[in-house]
Parts: structure tokens; C-alpha cells; sequence
């Protein structure tokens, strides 16, 4: 029945998030208690249901994803990436030397990390009943991870739209649905705009801070022999607040809003997946409205409206998203794949390696 | 037999079938699909719990296959009673506000006791089991580290300092139990004003400012008496174990929000490192109290500078919350009481 609708007009298919923060907020809660009260051992168990629950609450074309993460394997990953990083401390406290051939060697490693974090994470998510899957492609990591921002700081920044274009390169092409790989076209143009657009940004951002530190530092010194109170530390923690922070985020928010709105928009629709070609149509001013509120919402709550930050930042983000097919969807094909272990994906979730578009 | 309706996949083509799965009474399940009918037996089944009202419910086959089962209440007994007696109980947990709220009590009371109770006792542990050394080097450096920005060469003539080292060497650093060898250094600093620090490894710094404010020898001994409580009880080195514990524990409940809205959690760490800092405050008072009452110094001489500070810098005053001292009337209170 569905097949006779390939020959009309492609038809634009978006994303449906059905997930609310009320019920996040008591699935978070729970699984927090739980953890808590198991000594930390729940929070694998814990981390499944919430991605499950976000998985299963993202719909496309009226089929929900999966996320297949088994709590024991996520549990062995976090045991021994916090072993690895008890294990350097130790080494490092013993070793300064040897601490600082570690930290050479972590960073030798992020190429490695970042893949097995992201092969995981591909692999554990289905869709239609096919998991998806990235190809250990770690030449290109090293390359992407290390060579391109090497290139970029040597090159005074210039050539940071093509590394962040083989930064997206490796990300998607190295992605498949099935044993379908994705393809992604696209030129130079769209990187150097998201800079262009976000240099006077932080140009301003850099004025406003430079300003706020005078303004602050005035306030705190007080000037002449009428020192700052007894109490500097606490009045300089003030000031640093309202003074500095305060504008700091707000104006890299506005250029994290812009920065992805321009990439994002650009990239997406430069995807193609068979005969799929993805869609996105962020807008810069909601994704800022949406951080700016989210962080107040969570300050004024002391974290409690994080559940619904979330909700909201992911709801409004895959809502702008989705794909039109020119062909037939119901044609991909599963491919063979392998068990992946936990580690690396845990090691760089506590590391912060942080590789999300 | 007992039905549902579902959505399969048979996990090697993109292409879904609604079908019904049927389930005999020991769980074995049978699914009709257009082409041919397939038994898995119940051991091939991994049913998952539904987690979120409007999500589907999922079952892995153990061949790749998958069902969705749309939400529903009827599926969601049967499939409950499949998976064992205590199948799909966190969904209930998570499905009412106030067993939410029973959870909420029981993370911030489990939270604020651990930072209360634990990670005090926790740093003391550490700090116990930390060569001097250690804490030594630490102080070293960062008494560098201020000496390259917010501290300047003392300008105190010579012959004070000297005064004032030896009183503090034969009169307080002396009777103190303590494994670091207390030292005591003359600074200048605009920015910090009349005050007196204690850094790790026993180093303690008297500003100049406070040196001039200081209106008898004995108000600036009971500071130094204060420092070196600081110094006995290895405050500045417990407060860094905790500093490093707090960001641990907030970034584990947080971990979940991605990048800069984690800076919002520094709130919180802030105001709980000020607590700690009032703690250690008011255990130095009640060093520098029982110091001058050991050396029949009035208690008020630490409490009459304390005053004098706060009259000069009669500035704008920090909530209690967010002060990392205790108020002066609160230490005056605390000297008049307590013997």
C-alpha cells in the first residue's frame, strides 16, 4: 500500500518527540534514588532507561528508535575506565614525569576513544529493526581529532572551517544504517559562514568580559587605602558572578545557538542515505531562547528543572529534523556486526571527550 | 492463547509488519506474519519494561527480530506477567509524582548527608594518610603562585617583623601539636586587605594591613593563634579534598546535561564550599580561644579586631549563605560563651 506513494511528490517526514518533562523528571529521580541507594552499581541499569526512554520517545515516520545497551556491559566499561583513571592518578601522583607522558598518551588516545565511543553508540540504536552501525575508521580519527586542530592552531585559525568539514566528514560518512553508508556533499561555504557569523559575536563577548573584569575589579579593590572588605574572597565570588559569568554565558550560548543553527542546517540536508536525504531547520533565536531559559530554570531550581532542560533542548532540536525519500525505505539491509565493549564510550564519558555534533 | 498487537521487524530488512503476537501459557510466543508463522520459544525472548507513557514497549528475539508493542495497558498485564512476578515495578515507580517525590527526598537527604558528614570525614581520611611532604610542596607552590599576582614584598620595617616572628615562634607556633613546621612570612596586598592567611604545609602570611589595624601585639597573636588553628587542623588541605569530592558528586547527578548547563551546578558547589569554609572558621576560633585562655590573653582581643575590620570596610555586606567566615557578631557570641 505504502509503495504506491513512490511515485508522487517526496514527501518531507519529521521527527515526532513524545516525551514530556514531567515524566522524565520522575523517570530521572527514580533511577537516582535507585542508584543511590545500590551504591552507584544501578546507574548502568539506570543510563539504559533513560536512553531507552528517549530513544523510544523519538518517532520517524511513525517508528520509534531503540537503544540496546546492555547494563552489564555498560557497568564492566565504567569499572575499568575508573580504574584507568585511578590507575594514572596513582601513576601520575608517583611519576610527575610519567603523569605527563600519560597525558600525551590520553591524547594520542582520543582518536581511539572517540571511535569506540561512537561505534557503540551507533551499533546500540535501531531503527525499523536495523541497528545502526560506524565503521572503525581510525586513520580518519587521527586525522579528524588530532592533525585538523594541530593544522588549525598552526594555521592561526584559518583553517578551522575545512577541519571542522573533516571533523563532519569522518563523523558521517563513517556512519551506516543497515550496510548502508551515509554520504555527505558539501562544500566549504557553509563553515566559513557559521565562523563569519560567530566572530563578532565573540569579538563582542571579549569586549563585555574585558569590561566586566574592569568594572569588577574597580569594585573590588575599591581604590586608594579604602581596601576591599575582609571578606574578598566572598565579594570577589559575587561580582565574578554578576560581572563576568553572567554576560560570559549568555553571549556563548548566543554563539553556540548560532554556530549550530549554520552547521547543522548546512550539514543535514547535505546527508544523503540511500535514497534519503536528511532535513534540518534549527533557528538560531530558539535554540539561544531554549539554553539561556534552561539555565536559568536550573539555577533558579538548583537543578531540579534539569529533567525538563532536557526535554525541551531535545523535543525542539529533533522536531526541526527528519528526512524526504525518493525512493523506497523499505530496502535496507542489515549488516553483520560485531559485539563492541563499553570501554571506550565510558572512558570518554568520564573524560569528557565530547564529539556530538 | 492470549494476543497482542504489535509492530515486527524481522532485524534484516527496513520493512515493518503489524502483526499479532500470540503467547501460550509458558510464554512461548507465536507470530503470524503475511508469509509464514514463526515459534519462538520463551527463553528467545527478551521482553523490556515500557519506560515513558506514549513510547513502545519492545521485545528482542533472539534471532534479531524485534516487536514494538504500541502502548496499552491490557499488553502491558500480559507482558508483565511474562516477564516474572516483579516485571515492570520501576515503571510503576516512575509512573507516580509522589513516589517521585519520595525519591527526590531521599537523594537530597543522601546527598546532603554524605557532603555533610561523609566528605568531611572522607577528607580527613585522605588528609591523615597524606605525607607531610606532600602538603608541603603544595604550600610551597602556592605561596609562589600568590607571590606572582595578588601578594607584594611586606613593607613592615624589619625590626616589627622581627618582633613579630619571634613572639610568634616562641609564644604560638611553639605549643602547637601539629607535624608541619609552622612558618611564618610578611606580605603586602591591595587585594586581599587586612587580613591573615593559613596555606597548606604550615605556612601562614600576615598582611601588612593588618599589622597597621591591629591597635596591641596580643589582637594580632590571637590572628596568628586563629592561622595556626587552621594550620593543626589542616584546613587548607581538606578544603581542596572536598572542593575536588564536590565537583565529583555534581558531576555525577549531572552528568547527564551536556556541557555548559553543568555550569549551573556550580551554584550549588559554591554555597556548599562556603558551609565547609564557616565550619573550619569557627573550629579555628575555638583554637584561638582556648590559646588566649592558656595564656591569659583576653578572649576579646581576636573579636576586637574583628570589629575594627568590619567597621573600616563597611562595605557592601555578603549573605550568610554565600560568606566563607562566619559574621563577627556570631564569633564575638561564639568568644563570649564556650569556655
Amino acid at each position: 500500500m505504502q509503495d504506491t506513494n513512490t511515485d508522487s511528490q517526496p514527501e518531507l517526514q519529521r521527527i515526532e518527540f513524545r516525551g514530556t518533562g514531567g515524566e522524565y523528571f520522575r523517570i530521572w529521580i527514580v533511577n537516582l534514588a535507585l542508584t543511590i541507594l545500590t551504591l552507584g552499581i544501578y546507574s548502568a541499569w539506570a543510563k539504559v532507561r533513560r536512553l531507552k526512554y528517549f530513544y523510544g520517545s523519538t518517532q520517524l515516520a511513525g517508528h520509534a528508535f531503540d537503544y540496546h545497551g546492555n547494563p552489564i556491559a555498560i557497568l564492566k566499561g565504567r569499572l575499568v575506565a575508573v580504574l584507568v583513571l585511578v590507575a594514572y592518578s596513582a601513576l601520575a601522583q608517583l611519576w610527575p614525569l610519567l603523569g605527563a607522558a600519560l597525558v600525551i598518551a590520553f591524547w594520542l588516545a582520543i582518536p581511539w576513544i572517540v571511535t569506540r565511543a561512537q561505534m557503540f553508540q551507533m551499533r546500540m540504536t535501531s531503527y525499523r529493526g536495523l541497528r545502526w552501525d560506524f565503521e572503525p575508521d581510525y586513520g580518519g580519527a587521527f586525522k579528524a581529532m588530532l592533525l585538523a586542530p594541530l593544522a588549525t592552531a598552526l594555521s592561526l585559525g584559518l583553517l578551522f572551517p575545512w577541519a571542522t568539514r573533516l571533523r563532519y566528514r569522518w563523523l558521517i560518512e563513517n556512519t551506516a544504517y543497515g550496510k548502508t553508508f551515509c554520504k555527505l556533499d558539501i562544500g566549504l561555504k557553509p563553515f566559513v559562514m557559521a565562523l563569519l557569523y560567530t566572530l563578532p559575536l565573540i569579538v563582542a563577548g571579549a569586549l563585555l568580559v574585558t569590561l566586566g573584569g574592569g568594572v569588577m575589579s574597580l569594585l573590588t579593590a575599591g581604590g586608594g587605602d579604602g581596601p576591599p572588605a575582609p571578606d574578598a574572597v566572598g565579594r570577589t565570588l559575587v561580582w565574578m558572578l554578576v560581572g563576568f559569568y553572567l554576560p560570559l554565558i549568555f553571549v556563548f550560548y548566543l554563539v553556540l545557538a548560532v554556530w549550530k543553527r549554520t552547521v547543522m542546517n548546512a550539514t543535514l540536508p547535505a546527508t544523503t542515505l540511500g535514497p534519503v536525504r536528511l532535513h534540518c531547520k534549527l533557528s538560531a533565536r530558539w535554540l539561544a531562547w531554549i539554553y539561556v531559559s534552561n539555565l536559568v530554570g536550573i539555577v533558579l531550581t538548583l537543578g531540579l528543572f534539569m529533567p525538563w532542560a532536557k526535554v525541551r533542548a531535545a523535543k525542539y532540536q529533533l522536531e526541526c529534523m527528519g528526512y524526504v525519500a525518493s525512493g523506497p525505505v523499505d530496502e535496507f539491509h542489515a549488516s553483520e556486526t560485531e559485539r563492541t565493549s563499553a570501554v571506550g564510550e565510558e572512558i570518554g564519558e568520564l573524560m569528557d571527550v565530547d564529539i556530538s555534533l | 492463547m492470549s494476543g497482542i498487537e504489535a509492530q515486527f521487524y524481522d532485524g534484516r530488512t527496513s520493512v515493518p509488519v503489524a502483526v499479532r503476537l500470540a503467547f501460550d501459557g509458558s510464554g512461548n510466543a507465536l507470530v503470524s506474519l503475511p508469509a509464514e508463522q514463526r515459534h519462538y520459544p520463551r527463553a528467545a525472548l527478551r521482553i523490556h519494561d515500557r519506560i515513558g507513557a506514549l513510547a513502545p514497549r519492545t521485545i528482542d528475539f533472539s534471532d534479531g527480530a524485534v516487536a514494538h508493542v504500541p502502548p496499552d495497558a491490557e499488553s502491558d498485564r500480559l507482558l508483565d506477567a511474562l516477564s516474572g512476578g516483579a516485571g515492570g515495578w520501576v515503571r510503576r515507580l516512575e509512573a507516580r509524582w509522589l513516589l517521585a517525590l519520595a525519591a527526590l527526598v531521599i537523594c537530597t537527604v543522601s546527598i546532603a548527608a554524605f557532603i555533610h558528614y561523609g566528605l568531611p570525614a572522607l577528607a580527613t581520611f585522605v588528609a591523615d594518610r597524606t605525607p607531610p611532604a606532600f602538603e608541603i610542596e603544595l604550600g610551597r607552590k602556592t605561596l609562589e603562585d600568590l607571590d606572582e599576582g595578588l601578594l607584594q614584598t611586606s613593607e613592615l620595617p624589619v625590626e616589627r617583623q622581627r618582633t613579630l616572628r619571634t613572639a610568634f615562634e616562641q609564644q604560638v607556633a611553639r605549643q602547637a601539636a601539629s607535624a608541619l613546621t609552622l612558618r611564618l612570612e610578611f606580605r603586602a596586598s591591595k587585594a586581599i586587605g587586612a587580613n591573615a592567611l593559613a596555606l597548606p604545609g604550615g605556612i601562614v602570611v600576615l598582611i601588612d594591613d593588618i599589622v597597621e589595624l591591629a591597635e596591641h601585639d596580643e589582637e594580632l597573636l590571637t590572628v596568628l593563634a586563629h592561622e595556626v588553628g587552621h594550620v593543626v587542623g589542616r584546613h587548607a588541605f581538606k578544603q581542596l579534598l572536598e572542593g575536588l569530592g564536590i565537583t565529583l558528586i555534581m558531576t555525577a547527578i549531572t552528568g547527564d546535561i551536556s556541557g555548559p548547563a553543568s555550569l549551573a551546578a556550580a551554584l550549588p558547589a559554591l554555597l556548599l564550599h562556603a558551609g565547609y569554609s564557616r565550619r573550619y572558621e569557627r573550629e579555628a576560633d575555638d583554637y584561638a580561644f582556648a590559646w588566649a585562655d592558656a595564656h591569659g590573653v583576653a578572649r576579646s582581643r581576636l573579636t576586637d579586631l574583628l570589629l575594627r575590620l568590619e567597621e573600616k570596610y563597611n562595605g557592601l555586606s555578603i549573605p550568610n549563605l554565600l560568606s566563607t567566615h562566619p559574621s563577627s557578631e556570631e564569633r564575638s557570641r561564639a568568644a563570649a560563651t564556650a569556655r
